[in-house]
């Protein structure tokens, strides 16, 4: 997994509540055998118009937005289905950071798995938010995991909560098996003296 | 005996099987407390690589099952992050889910199918994975051809991405299913990161009567337990009307463990597990020598487990299941439950909420149909048979007819 440590890009801004994992990525792309390629597919009911083109509505469609990597939305983003397709077609796409007043348990948990920091703010905050991305788009922000702060180019420095452990985990890059890998000598030392079981080929 | 061809393209190291005898499956004597342990404890134990309290154990894993559904995004993670299968000669392949049961000489004929069986074919080809592909004599579902080659073996800790795994608890290993993820865990780590599940005898003494099933005896297990009541637990099978069941018959049992909500099933190994192994193609060359380190894995008397229930092989009957899980199910010889007392259960919720969909949300008769409305509609009626519940499910579609002209009046 890649590390995280700071990050500096363009915020594309979705005055939405209650984004589901359905609308991240609809459910017939989920057939597919890679974990990558779902880029092409985020929001795709939104992104695109029946005939295929792009629906110029659309937030990530805005010229300002164009390479956007900072997610900013309402309460409850990704709620619905377990699925870990929405994080992966997330990061696919190039976002590195959502920003919202709240997330959805099990797609919060499957953005550290998948080295994206997910950034809790209150209503407030990110109503500040709102009304910045607004008015000096494109409008950019930097973020420090190390310090913990989210700020921009207009004075605006907000520090944010991250478990200490998941923090550590996004720095040096560490998803389960790297974890499971740093005690790769006890497996080592396991190894031999267990022995292996007799499949012999 | 069937050998594999010298010039296999995916050839992959030998093993001596003499580092296995030494220490595989025993019971560690280091073990400092004589405390009699169960075989579940045996086993656990055996496989510990690294504990720290309140957090999952670092478990090693004997040898990981592969099928083409629940692998090819662990295969992919393993590529995106650049790393390979820790242990190929303990992980072994076959496509088994999405198999043509004839003509399997010709194409796969659906493409997502197809696209799985070949997918598995690179991964196998790629990171040095034995597979047994279409075509093989050996292919098989994957829970079968490990029993069938001798790879499935007394004190061993076995994993596939797929809940039937519990099947090869019948061998006295310890087998259970696991995600994509963990899958991928466990082909770059060789182990799994795992709770310690509560342990649960279910013993069954006396002979089971003529013409009851070893499929009978486990669905009646479950209709004791209910499909949940196993959650959390690891199942070890006892009692004489187990011992007396052939391999293919506790195989049967701890195939369905899962049915019961339990991950894990098992049956202590004894003559017929044994008589079962020997001769298999993967069976250990000093075949006696590890018969003589498997005996010391059953259950040691005095040991105990956090859960026992006792039943009487001469009280079971041939089980019918009458609903919509494995744990709704009765004997042959009594009745299906009054519906009246799950009025208020899920079927109810289930009507209710039809009910709701008719008078509000489907669109007109055609659709009605096309998604399936035509079957929910009897479903609904079905579950409102008697009394009180009929008395409603009958109200129910009068509003429905008469707020739906357009909606077809048959199933209400």
């Amino acid at each position: 997994m890649k590390p995280f440590t700071t990050h500096s890009g363009t915020v594309v801004a979705m005055d939405r509540a209650n984004v589901d994992t359905d609308q991240i990525i609809p459910k017939q792309f989920l057939k597919r055998i890679e974990r990558t390629g779902f880029g092409q597919f985020l929001f795709f009911d939104w992104r695109f118009l029946e005939d295929g083109s792009p629906n110029p509505e659309f937030e990530l469609n805005q010229p300002l937005a164009a390479g956007a990597s900072i997610l900013l939305a309402r309460r409850n983003f990704g709620s619905g289905s377990s699925r870990e397709h929405a994080p992966w077609a997330l990061d696919d796409y190039g976002i590195r950071v959502v920003i919202a007043p709240s997330f959805a348990d099990i797609f919060y948990n499957n953005c550290f798995k998948n080295g994206m920091l997910p950034i809790v703010f209150t209503d407030a905050q990110v109503e500040e938010l709102f009304q910045r991305a607004a008015k000096h788009a494109p409008y950019q922000l930097h973020i420090d995991l190390n310090n913990q702060t989210v700020s921009d180019d207009h004075g605006l420095n907000y520090p944010f909560e991250v478990q200490s452990f998941r923090r550590h985990c996004l720095l040096h890059g560490l998803d389960d098996i790297g974890l499971t890998l740093k005690h790769e000598p006890k497996i080592a030392e396991f190894e031999a003296r267990h022995g292996q079981a007799p499949v012999a080929i | 005996m069937i050998r594999w061809p010298d010039n296999s393209s995916n050839a992959v190291p030998r093993i001596a099987h003499q580092s296995f005898l030494k220490s595989h499956s025993m019971p560690q004597t280091d073990t400092k407390s004589p405390r009699p342990r169960t075989l579940f404890e045996k086993i656990w134990d055996n496989h510990v690589v690294h504990d720290e309290p309140g957090q999952q154990t670092m478990l090693y894993i004997d040898l990981q099952l592969v099928h083409e559904v629940t692998s090819a995004q662990a295969f992919e993670g393993l590529r995106l992050a650049g790393r390979r299968v820790r242990r190929p000669n303990l992980t072994v392949a076959t496509p088994d889910h999405n198999v043509p049961t004839s003509d399997r000489g010709l194409p796969i004929a659906d493409p997502i199918s197809r696209k799985q069986v070949d997918t598995l074919r690179q991964n196998c080809k790629e990171f040095g994975i034995r597979i047994y592909d279409l075509g093989d004599p050996q292919q098989g579902i994957v829970h079968i051809i490990g029993p069938e080659l001798g790879l499935t073996q007394p004190g061993m800790t076995i994993v596939c991405g797929d809940s039937h795994t519990s099947t090869h608890g019948a061998f006295g290993a310890l087998a259970f299913g696991i995600g994509t993820s963990e899958v991928e865990h466990v082909l770059a780590t060789q182990t799994l990161l795992q709770y310690k599940p509560k342990t649960c005898e279910l013993r069954i003494d006396g002979r089971l009567p003529l013409g009851v099933t070893a499929k009978d005896l486990v669905l009646f297990l479950i209709g004791k337990l209910t499909a949940s009541g196993g959650s959390g637990y690891c199942l070890e099978y006892t009692g004489s009307a187990v011992r007396a069941l052939s391999m293919e018959q506790r195989m049967t049992v701890c195939n369905m463990s899962i049915e019961a909500g339990a991950r894990a099933g098992m049956i202590a190994p004894d003559e017929t597990t044994y008589n079962y192994l020997r001769g298999r193609q993967f069976a250990p060359k000093d075949f006696d020598a590890a018969v003589a380190k498997w005996r010391e894995l059953p259950s040691d008397p005095g040991a105990t487990y956090d859960r026992v229930e006792i039943y009487d092989a001469a009280d079971i009957e041939p089980q019918v299941t009458w609903g919509t899980n494995p744990g709704q199910v009765v004997s042959v010889g009594q009745r299906v439950p009054d519906p009246q007392q799950f009025d208020s259960d899920d079927g109810h919720n289930l009507a209710h909420s039809r009910v709701h969909w008719l008078l509000h949300e489907c669109p007109d008769r055609r659709p009605a149909r096309r998604r399936g409305g035509g079957a929910r509609v009897s479903r609904f009626r079905a579950c409102g048979r008697h009394g009180g519940a009929r008395q409603r499910a009958s109200e129910a579609a009068g509003r429905v007819r008469r707020a739906r002209p357009d909606l077809p009046r048959r199933g209400l």
